[in-house]
């Protein structure tokens, strides 16, 4: 009886150390996939942003008359912070601008143009 | 007394195996928490070449806007040092050299960072400098320009 009841306890312990090792598991598992998406995001946001604002010099350096289409993922916004300060909003990431002769637009997900007209240069979704 | 000892092992076993899969866990916590440390700053590094090959574009191709900001360096739009594409303008050079640090960082949309800008000579004399001379992670890029009508290499450092 004693022998029987021991193994009982044990092997009850033992299966509950594992389901609670594979809980953890499965918690770690989650929480990085989570967190993975998360940084995939901000990435991909971050790379829309210097995107756009590397499309900007281009057009600018290249001078008059350049178009450059492009499509993109996210909501853009430019905003000017101060005279010296244009800015960026890619849903919540931000990247500065070199280029100031640009107007405040807001740039919906899909296509867009950048145009250098006489050294200012145009945003808009087509 | 036989059975209590196979009891025994049974719980030293179970005890083994937990303490080598918590081990084997804490690892690949520690293994994933560097790599995603790992692909940051590899992100950021990248991050950085992209804006100083774009902020070198900007200043050795471009006259800036308006093109003659070098007369009103304070209401200048877009910094830029060429008089034509890749022929530095020494004027321009001069009124950068004027300007604050803090305002041509923020003019050139560089500001989360620190630069350095120099001329050198292609013998490596320097001809001009401006910007905090690095001291840490450097992106670094060098471009071969036109200046004062001899070969000269524009050299831009991206840091932080």
């Amino acid at each position: 009886m004693v022998k029987k009841a021991q193994f009982s306890f044990e092997f009850l312990f033992a299966v509950g150390i594992v389901f609670f090792l594979f809980l953890l598991l499965l918690g770690f598992m989650m929480s990085r996939n989570q967190e993975l998406g998360d940084s995939r995001r901000e990435i991909n946001k971050g790379n829309t942003c210097l995107l756009i604002s590397s499309l900007i010099t281009s057009a600018f350096i290249n001078g008059d008359g350049v178009i450059i289409n492009e499509s993109i993922d996210y909501n853009v916004n430019v905003s000017e912070i101060s005279p010296a300060y244009k800015e960026l909003n890619v849903e919540g990431y931000y990247c500065l601008l070199a280029i100031h002769t640009v107007p405040n637009a807001q740039l919906s997900k899909g296509k867009i143009k950048i145009e250098n007209q006489n050294n200012y240069i145009d945003l808009q979704n087509v | 007394m036989f059975r209590f000892k196979k009891s025994q092992l049974a719980v030293t076993d179970l005890f083994i195996a937990l303490v080598v899969a918590l081990i084997l866990i804490i690892l690949v916590v520690f293994t994933w928490n560097r790599y995603v440390i790992i692909l940051k700053e590899e992100n950021v590094y990248k991050e950085m070449q992209l804006i100083t090959f774009q902020t070198v574009d900007l200043l050795i191709k471009s006259s800036g806007e308006p093109s003659n900001w070098e007369l009103n360096p304070t209401n200048v739009d877009v910094i830029g040092l060429a008089s034509s594409d890749r022929k530095i303008s020494a004027s321009k050079v001069d009124a950068l050299i004027n300007l604050s640090y803090n305002f041509t960082s923020n003019s050139l949309g560089i500001s989360y960072y620190d630069f350095y800008f120099q001329l050198k000579h292609v013998n490596g004399t320097q001809l001009m400098g401006y910007g905090i001379a690095p001291n840490n992670t450097v992106v670094s890029v060098q471009r071969l320009v036109s200046y004062k009508n001899e070969d000269a290499i524009a050299e831009f450092a991206l840091w932080k």
